[in-house]
């Protein structure tokens, strides 16, 4: 456990969780995620066969998807000087 | 409908059997390759094993018999609810995202192989060391026997009743034990990846029966009819039960021991950040399909009771068995939740052996156990965790959601411990003892007095929330030591540096 591993270089790199915008993008897309701003006590209208509300949900989804895909590079990586 | 009028019998005995040998055969050839007889090589695979192996084997980890069988069975009683169910996926990987840089950071530079080391080191107290790893231990023993209800139920259900539910689970045991107790980690990231690969076969065969039952849109209008209320979008306690479950498993599970362990055994940050890179579409695509397998559910067999409709995955197969299509989906797809239960089930019991070996024998019991013996002290722990397993599981009285559920409830309380560890230096022990301590309590207080939820917030949640608050603002009160404080910024220095 002492032995720390040695004979390469240490560099710094950001981690994503210390990003505000990993933070500001992640609640506002999962605030997004249930519909609630859609009609409560009905499911339409329908998109595409489905209750627009879960169409939106999944749509929200798939952004937190794309988002998680851009920090793992973007908001994770050594810190140039 | 009678559920088992159509099975495929015997012809699945074999098969079973037939999985079973293979994996079997894989595990040995692991077991063949192994470096040396270490705990490093038994439980992390010597740190040897590259992006795609460890990237599908921790896909299938996640993955499990509770998601094939449990998950679709909540979609099928909440309705549109769950389409939760992708998004908490996700949430996933973002919590991922918390944990895994930071961790795998400072495990590289201070060669820690366990969260016990990272905790000892960074606390310097054992009674934390131990609460946590408790807290955790916890979360990976229910998620491991919560795969023998889903194989229970598959097994009998799809075979007709040739394999009971009990048979089923003591042949499963049987299986689980003797692949971790010869491949270790090895064994198991390499046969896991391969029944990842084999999941999403199985996937594209379930996207062919929702097909067969006449596709989402149709199930939409049946339910329409019969239960539109299956279809509203979530308000009230809902809309905050929406957003706990979200909470619950970004950070409970992103912290399951054998996720940690994941992070741990890659090579390096760079097949750390292609494997998460790798998880958002797997986890998206295997979410929504199954999660439209639960709709179409719902219209094929309305007005299951609870319990009933644990089974409703093994009877949407079985009743599909009248085609030549559904014959041949039925056996893809009994062949990927199988994998799947294993693969979580054998991921999972490997982690609670090293959890048990590193974390309470080494640290805590007997820091002098060689290697060969902290290896056969964690295989006998493995035949332990499988037998209790057993027990618990062959008379089900909750839910398989429920188990997730109380799973995180307490996994939970040992999170804000970890998260500070690698954050911030500021955070000490006092308050954060103290913090799991009053956390715990109110999350056991709070489940075992019958508020479960607290208008729609679980109570481990509130627990986590007040957890983390006393150990943050505790800390800001009760100052560390110098000594203290010097250690801490170089762990919290390491998290965010590596070669």
């Amino acid at each position: 456990m002492s032995e720390k591993n040695s004979g390469q270089e240490s560099v710094a790199w950001s981690l994503p969780a210390m990003s505000p915008l990993f933070w500001i993008i992640s609640i506002l897309l999962f605030a997004l995620t249930p519909g609630w701003y859609f009609p409560k006590n009905t499911y339409k209208p329908l998109i595409l066969g489905i209750p627009g509300w879960a169409f939106c949900s999944i749509l929200a989804t798939l952004g937190l998807g794309i988002f998680a895909m851009w920090a793992v590079y973007s908001l994770w990586k050594p810190i140039k000087g | 409908m009678n559920e088992t009028s159509l099975a495929l019998g015997w012809p699945i005995v074999v098969i079973t059997f037939l999985l079973i040998g293979i994996i079997w055969l894989l595990g040995y050839w692991a077991y063949k390759k192994r470096l040396e007889v270490t705990t490093k090589d038994y439980f992390l695979a010597s740190s040897t094993l590259g992006y795609i192996v460890l990237g599908l084997s921790l896909f299938a980890v996640q993955y499990s018999g509770n998601s094939f069988v449990g998950t679709v069975a909540k979609v099928y009683r909440t309705g549109f609810f769950f389409i939760l169910f992708p998004t908490y996926m996700i949430a996933l990987v973002i919590g991922m995202l918390i944990f895994a840089p930071p961790i795998w950071n400072a495990s590289f530079q201070r060669g820690y192989t366990s969260v016990g080391e990272l905790l000892i080191d960074r606390y310097e107290s054992k009674i934390i060391t131990f609460l946590v790893s408790l807290c955790l231990l916890w979360g990976a023993f229910v998620q491991f026997f919560e795969q023998n209800f889903a194989m229970g139920y598959l097994g009998s259900v799809v075979s007709g009743g040739v394999i009971s539910y009990k048979l089923m689970i003591l042949v499963f045991a049987l299986t689980i034990l003797v692949t971790t107790w010869i491949g270790g980690f090895r064994g198991i990231a390499i046969i896991t990846a391969l029944q990842g690969a084999l999941m999403l076969l199985g996937l594209l065969f379930v996207i062919g029966l929702i097909e067969h039952y006449g596709g989402v849109s149709h199930a939409v209008t049946v339910i329409a009819q019969t239960s539109p209320k299956k279809l509203y979008p979530p308000a009230g306690k809902l809309l905050t039960l929406w957003f706990s479950i979200i909470f619950l498993v970004m950070i409970g599970a992103a912290a399951y021991p054998q996720n940690i362990q994941h992070y741990m055994a890659l090579k390096s940050p760079k097949d750390l950040r292609r494997m998460l890179f790798l998880m958002p579409p797997l986890y998206l695509f295997t979410a929504l399909v199954l999660f439209f397998f639960g709709i179409v559910a719902i219209a094929v067999f309305p007005g299951l009771s609870k319990m009933a409709s644990e089974k409703v995955v093994p009877m949407m197969l079985a009743h599909s068995l009248n085609t030549t299509f559904g014959y041949i989906a039925t056996l893809f797809i009994f062949i990927a939740v199988t994998m799947a239960t294993l693969s979580t089930a054998s991921g999972t019991v490997i982690a609670i052996s090293m959890f048990i070996v590193k974390d309470f024998y080494k640290l805590l019991i007997n820091p002098e156990a060689s290697e060969e013996k902290s290896v056969k002290v964690g295989q006998w722990i493995v035949l332990a965790s499988v037998l209790i397993g057993v027990i618990m599981t062959l008379y089900p009285t909750l839910t398989i959601w429920r188990w997730v559920e109380i799973k995180f409830e307490i996994l939970l309380q040992g999170v804000p411990a970890l998260i500070f560890a690698v954050y911030s230096s500021r955070v000490h022990k006092k308050p954060v003892l103290a913090g799991i301590i009053v956390g715990l309590g109110i999350a056991l207080g709070l489940t075992l007095s019958g508020h479960a939820k607290v208008y729609g917030i679980h109570a481990g949640v509130i627990g986590f929330i007040i957890n983390t608050a006393i150990a943050y603002f505790g800390s800001l009160i009760l100052k560390p030591s110098e000594e203290e404080l010097k250690k801490a910024k170089e762990i919290v220095a390491a998290a965010k540096a590596h070669g």
